[in-house]
């Protein structure tokens, strides 16, 4: 029962990279910034991510060492609540076998749980989940929760400029400023004409390098311009990666308080 | 027996058509009407099949091999933003072969392939508001944290140890949910489906659910039947990382155990998981149930009340489960031995195999029922696995000279759809 949690995790870290792209109407012909500082800048990426409720179509493909795949579509709601913590529900529309299973998180790691709809049944996850690689994903919950808001768990000083992909980026060095923070440090790769991320390093406490994150294939949907690709990869497991794929996502949509509810993760309704 | 497998196949045929049905009107109703479900098929291995109840036959007369089905196709209609309907129906068999006993053996019993058809779920729920939410018709009402069994959940069928996602068949109850605020009260009737019965066997029950801060918290009140009312509450914490999670109800003057000081039942589990570095996932439970026997001898008069009952009902439905589950100490509602710890142990290696064990042991008399299973995924829709089942009846059966164990292997496949 519980390793589908797992998969509701990867899931919900879908969501937090998806939100991470987003970024503000016209602010894709935005001119390039200049004299900003890495928090300035940071500011900004979060600023980006700020979108007071969203529903999304997305699915998720995590591609083995050795080749194999496993892909899932889910719609996936957000809202923040009055405090401003993103709260996130998403339902799994396939595969067949997973169909149904919802997973709702309250914006932070004591507060998610899972819904299994073959029994039935609420169940609360256990926080040792959050430091687990998701169902063989290349993500853990702890990356969710750090994507959420960079500014408020790091520090961020610009290094340089970088050209990735043809798309001029300012290149950050985050340092935890929190103990909380999942990794000690984070360079960011930013594009400097919309400030969406391309590229992001993950390091351990012991400065290993243990996570990559690309972003690409940007599009306009629904008035805004997104990365529709995110590939995440943790480089402990070799050859492996995970393929995160926006099909589709509203901003306008009308995001009831109740979607967030126990009750709505059960029902439905 | 040519009857009997001749009406199986329509009631299956039947049920694959109307799920057919359903699945074209919800292509035509798009986003109105879902559909879903599961097949699955697997080979049976068991050490003797035998009706021991009646007589246990040599071991040259049982074939030990037999099939399973199992079928399930869900159905969810949603006509309307407020309303949502669902219908899950099952159609299962599950038989070992064996010789026709009532000439060799004098066993009563059909050899024809135990097969039930089910309607598990039939229910509509209704949401005028986001305060109010109502469900009525036949659903699974899932009180309780624990796995193997759930102490405060009077008002569901019973089911095995390891049949947790065997999607258990719902009872036909009425369901209220209010929100107030930071807490959601529940009420729930569950009328008594005997013809006749009047309103003291139906159940009833509220219950409060909350979940402030790490912790989700619930008590309850439920009577069932005629039995005395109890008082239930359950909750699921994380701790350090480590989930934690318990059960208890607390029931006056019901208990039938004449060793007992009081007559009071307080049954409870608590239990802990934990996923481990590298993908290990352990949960250990354990249980008392306060209404169950205390030593062997009491085990044994329990076992000749149940042959008695299940020899004058003729109803064989379920007895190789609960023969199963007998050997290894009955765990659960009507279960006959008090104390038992659960272990359930998974780990997910190469990205396609997942191994898991399940087991019971209970201290008492020191029988230990397992099922390890070893699943692979072939694509995205269907599993392939091996299972089996393994019972050391511990004193049970050296003092009582019971039966042989019913070991078994299963291979077979489910394809989700």
């Amino acid at each position: 029962m519980r390793s589908k949690v797992l998969f509701a995790a990867a899931m919900a870290l879908a969501l937090a990279l998806m939100v991470a792209g987003i970024t503000a109407p016209g602010a894709v012909k935005a001119a390039p910034s200049t004299g900003l500082s890495g928090d300035e800048i940071l500011v900004k990426v979060d600023g980006i991510m700020e979108a007071k409720a969203t529903v999304m179509d997305a699915a998720m493909t995590t591609v083995g060492s050795n080749g194999t795949e496993k892909s899932s579509e889910m719609i996936i709601y957000t809202k923040k609540d009055a405090a401003g913590k993103a709260r996130t529900l998403i339902r799994y529309l396939s595969p067949a076998a997973d169909k149904g299973i919802g997973f709702l998180s309250l914006g932070s790691v004591d507060k998610m749980w899972m819904y299994l709809p073959k029994v039935e049944k609420l169940v609360r996850i256990a926080g040792s989940m959050v430091k687990q690689s998701m169902m063989n994903s290349d993500f853990s919950y702890e990356d969710l929760m750090d994507r959420a808001n960079f500014a408020e768990y790091y520090s961020a000083q610009v290094v340089g400029n970088e050209n990735i992909e043809g798309q001029n980026c300012y290149v950050l060095e985050l340092k935890a400023k929190k103990g909380s923070a999942h990794y000690r440090q984070v360079k960011l790769w930013v594009r400097q004409d919309n400030f969406i991320p391309a590229k992001e390093e993950f390091y351990s406490g012991s400065g290993k390098l243990v996570k990559v994150s690309y972003q690409t294939d940007l599009a306009v949907m629904d008035g805004r311009t997104v990365p529709t690709k995110i590939v995440f990869k943790d480089l402990e497991q070799k050859g492996h990666q995970t393929v995160l794929t926006i099909k589709d996502i509203r901003f306008s949509a009308e995001v009831p308080e109740r979607t967030f509810s126990l009750q709505y993760l059960e029902k439905g309704q | 027996m040519r009857l009997n497998r001749i009406k199986g196949l329509l009631v299956l045929l039947s049920t694959i058509a109307v799920l057919a049905l359903s699945a074209n009107l919800a292509l035509a109703e798009e986003n109105k009407m879902d559909f879903g479900g599961s097949f699955e098929v697997r080979a049976i291995s068991q050490a003797k099949n035998s009706d021991f109840l009646f007589g246990e036959p040599s071991s040259t007369e049982v074939v030990p091999l037999g099939a399973g089905l199992n079928f399930r196709g869900d159905l969810a209609f949603t006509p309307a933003d407020q309303v949502a309907a669902k219908l899950r129906l099952g159609y299962k068999t599950d038989s070992t072969m064996q010789t026709d006993s009532t000439t060799q053996t004098g066993s009563t019993l059909p050899p024809a392939p135990n097969v039930t058809f089910t309607l598990d779920r039939g229910y509509i729920d209704f949401t005028p508001n986001s305060l109010l939410s109502l469900r009525v018709g036949k659903q699974r009402l899932a009180w309780g944290t624990g796995y193997a069994w759930n102490p405060t959940d009077l008002l569901d069928l019973p089911r095995t140890a390891f049949t947790a996602e065997d999607d258990p068949e719902g009872v036909v109850a009425f369901r209220g949910d209010l929100a107030l605020g930071p807490v959601t009260g529940q009420v729930f009737l569950v009328p008594s489906t005997d013809p006749g019965s009047d309103w003291e066997k139906s159940g009833r029950a509220v219950r409060f659910k909350a979940s402030p801060s790490a912790v989700d918290l619930t008590a309850g009140w439920v009577k069932h039947g005629t039995d005395p009312a109890a008082v239930t509450g359950d909750f699921a914490y994380s701790l350090s990382g480590v989930g934690l999670h318990g059960e208890v109800l607390y029931q006056s003057e019901g208990n039938p155990r004449a060793d007992k000081a009081t007559k009071d039942v307080i049954n409870y589990l608590v239990g802990a998981d934990y996923n481990f570095p590298g993908g290990y996932y352990l949960a250990v439970e354990y249980y008392h149930n306060d209404t169950a026997f205390k030593d062997v001898p009491e085990l044994l008069s329990y076992l000749g009340q149940v042959k008695d009952k299940y020899i004058a009902s003729g109803n064989v439905t379920g007895y190789p489960a609960f023969m199963q589950e007998y050997l290894a100490g009955l765990i659960g509602n009507g279960g006959a031995t008090r104390d038992h710890l659960f272990v359930r142990g998974s780990k997910t290696f190469k990205e396609k195999y997942t191994a898991e064990l399940m087991a019971v042991y209970n201290p008492t008399d020191g029988s230990v029922e397992a099922q390890p299973r070893l699943e692979y995924a072939w694509g995205q829709n269907t599993t392939l696995f091996v299972q089996g089942l393994l019972v050391n009846a511990g004193k049970k059966e050296a003092e009582a000279n019971l039966i042989p164990l019913r070991n078994r292997l299963d291979v077979g496949m489910k394809v989700s759809f």
